[in-house]
């Protein structure tokens, strides 16, 4: 047994010994067995081929307690967007947020591991291992403005997040999650999130990854759509030193729409892997995915994009599209579409595409007056743009378009 | 102006401007006509910049100065425009801002001030009024999705922007109906002057009833073969290209 696997063990008991029988310890018990079992990832798996977590397993963390930091509201501000809910190292805190948890985790303890039981992969299962926290928002109606949840990792922490959203029928919310380090060492983030949208109802849901570029960053998403319903991911990654992102959208109520878009830009030896899976469970859905990648340097990227139509899924309309930009000889990129499909009578379209930037089009754009520099980077930002102008919550957008400028080259900050 | 001599460039090791002699001063317009594949898009690339093609022998000057020496963007921030046979479309950057980009680069490199948005605008509409294109071509994607003859007048209306002194455009003709065709021409005739110079390549003379070149060159497997005045292009579109042929196996 490892020395990490060990130290998650005793991590795992000090905190039953802490919490108590309280109403989660029993999905707790169910995880820390069902990690035990499948024990950290490796690259013989499938899923995992050109993703290795040995990093991570190697790595010397202690579990995030709520007393352990020395985040100030100064941090906050100059970390966050405001309107937020504040969560230090997995722990929400009262003092630095200016949103209130409305429901706690425990009183919805039959919503939080929908469908994860059963076959839960290892982080989810490590995730259930360690729950205690995470942001847990009950929409009815419309929320006014886009709920902000900022997640601020300290060195040499690792932290669980469970978060829970569910709109509620006709309801309608943004959110808007962002991940930042309070210093540059390395730290883990394993969040599980767990998305409901009810009938008619719509969700943004943006999830910003700005933390240094020596964390660890693992989560999953879980979406479950119902009739008529409307829900948008958008993925940013720009920081974490080994990220990877798995989202599972189902649509199980017809008439629903489920888009997943995602950008990332990586560079020295960043490595990025997204996995989605839209599940076409019912007739008359459609899916619109579009995942975008920038690498720079001798960073690398995976996309593996599956949709799975169901049988019973007739007039299913799915679009997939990956699209890769490498900035150098020695950025790899891993793209795979993964196409099941048991319905007859659908519109399945996916391309993808790992590519230089054009020449034709930086000769054009130099013919004009514009240095290398300059034209390369109009066109590295042009490409993202098609992803970063679909963040329709401005000052969002405008800290993904600066972050994004400040890495083009020429442009380059710390 | 500009000073070609001798000049030998290759793609590829293909050999394909085999010694181009040709002096064009400023005030001038000259055509450039020849077959396809005789070399015209090579040279009208070849002194814009573009580092696919490799200079073997012979030289340029611009304004006394090696040209070939120069980046392409120097090239035009020194005054040099190619309009493209084939202009590229760059999606997600919108027409106004690339113009404007590009403008304040060439102001930026001469010293100039820039023009902020709203500046730039009035002078794009002044000059969007000469080509009569239409107001929603400012803030579609560079080239997308635009038809063959839009893609042509924007090569112009960007040139009657950026203001070259030497304007290259290369069979800018191409895809025009004949509105669109004087439209086009009657644009370039409003930027002659006695300190701008052309270099029209043309695969047809019928652009050359509108834009009238003070000299005509017909190239023919990377040299010019022949050169005269305007109505070297009227015999050429009676008798077609295969007399200049048999006239080069002559010699
Ligand atoms: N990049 C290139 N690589 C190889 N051959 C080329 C390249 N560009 C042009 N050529 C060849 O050079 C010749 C001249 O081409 P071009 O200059 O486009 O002629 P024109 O414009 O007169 O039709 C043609 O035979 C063409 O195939
Ligand atoms: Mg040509």
């Amino acid at each position: 047994m490892t020395d990490t696997m060990e130290r998650i063990l005793r991590d795992h008991e000090a905190l039953v010994q802490e919490r108590g029988a309280d109403a989660l310890h029993a999905l707790r018990t169910e995880g820390i067995a069902r990690f035990k079992e499948l024990g950290f990832p490796d690259t013989h798996l499938e899923d995992w081929r050109f993703t290795n977590v040995a990093p991570i397993a190697k790595s010397d963390l202690t579990l995030g307690r709520p007393s352990t930091n020395g985040v100030t509201p100064d941090d906050v501000a100059r970390l966050g967007f405001g309107g937020s809910l504040v969560f230090v190292d997995g722990h929400y805190r009262a003092d630095l947020s200016d949103a209130q948890v409305g429901v706690s985790l425990a009183s919805i303890r039959d919503t939080i591991d929908f469908e994860l039981k059963d076959d839960a992969p290892a982080f989810v299962a490590l995730n259930t291992a360690f729950l205690e926290d995470g942001a847990v928002v009950e929409v009815e109606g419309e929320l006014a403005e886009p709920l902000h949840v900022l997640f601020i990792g300290t060195d040499g922490k690792a932290c669980h997040p469970r978060n829970v959203y569910h709109v509620k029928r006709n309801g309608r919310a943004e959110i808007v999650e962002t991940y930042v380090s309070l210093g540059t060492g390395e730290h883990w983030t394993n969040a599980v999130g767990v998305v409901l949208v009810s009938e008619n109802a719509a969700l943004k849901h943006t999830r910003l990854q700005l933390e240094n570029e020596s964390a660890f960053h693992t989560s999953n998403v879980w979406v479950s759509q119902a009739r008529d319903s409307r829900y948008t991911s958008n993925v940013v990654t720009l920081g974490g030193r080994l990220t990877r992102n798995d989202i599972t959208a189902a649509l199980r109520g017809e008439g629903s729409l489920g888009t997943l878009n995602g950008l990332f830009m990586t560079r020295g030896s960043q490595h990025v892997d997204n996995h989605t899976l839209i599940e076409h469970r019912v007739p008359h859905c459609e899916s619109h995915e579009l995942y975008k990648g920038i690498l720079d340097d001798a960073s690398s990227g995976v996309f593996t994009g599956r949709i799975h139509v169901y049988e019973d899924a007739q007039k299913t309309d799915a679009f997939q599209s990956n699209a890769n930009l490498l900035l150098t000889d020695t950025a790899v990129m891993d793209t795979q579409p993964q196409l099941e499909i048991y319905a007859d009578d659908v519109k399945c379209s996916h391309g993808a595409t790992i590519g230089q930037l054009d020449e034709q089009a930086l000769f054009y754009l130099r013919s004009r007056g514009l240095t290398k520099d300059r034209a390369r980077n109009l066109l590295i930002r042009a490409f993202a743009g098609e992803i970063t102008k679909r963040l329709d919550v401005a000052a969002v957008r405008e800290r993904a378009d600066r972050l994004l400028d400040s890495r083009l080259p020429g442009n380059e900050e710390g | 102006m500009l000073e070609i001599r001798n000049l030998h460039a290759r793609a590829d090791e293909t050999p394909i401007l085999k010694g181009i002699n040709l002096t064009v001063k400023a005030g001038e317009v000259h055509a450039i006509m020849g077959p396809n594949g005789s070399g015209k898009s090579t040279l009208a690339t070849v002194l814009a910049g573009r580092e696919d093609y490799e200079v073997t022998e012979g030289s340029v000057t611009y304004d006394g100065e090696d040209l070939l020496d120069k980046p392409a963007e120097e090239r035009a921030q020194a005054g040099i425009f190619l309009a493209f046979q084939y202009p590229v479309e760059i999606p997600g950057v919108s027409n106004s801002y690339f113009l404007r980009t590009a403008l304040n680069a060439i102001r930026e490199a001469r010293g100039e001030e820039l023009l902020d948005a709203i500046d730039f605008l009035e002078l794009a509409r002044d000059r969007m009024k000469l080509l009569k294109i239409d107001d929603s071509l400012l803030t579609r994607g560079v080239n997308e999705g635009f038809s063959g003859g839009e893609k042509k007048r924007n090569e112009i209306f960007q040139m009657a922007v950026l203001q070259p002194r030497l304007a290259i455009m290369d069979e800018t003709d191409s895809g025009l109906d004949i509105d669109a065709l004087k439209i086009v021409a009657e644009g370039v005739n409003a930027l002659r002057s006695s300190k701008r110079a052309f270099l029209v390549v043309t695969h047809y003379q019928r652009l050359l009833n509108y834009i009238v070149p003070d000299f005509v060159h017909v190239l023919h497997d990377g040299r010019i073969a022949k050169s005269g005045g305007k109505e070297l292009a009227l015999e050429l579109e009676e008798k077609g290209y295969s007399w200049i042929e048999a006239e080069v196996a002559a010699s």
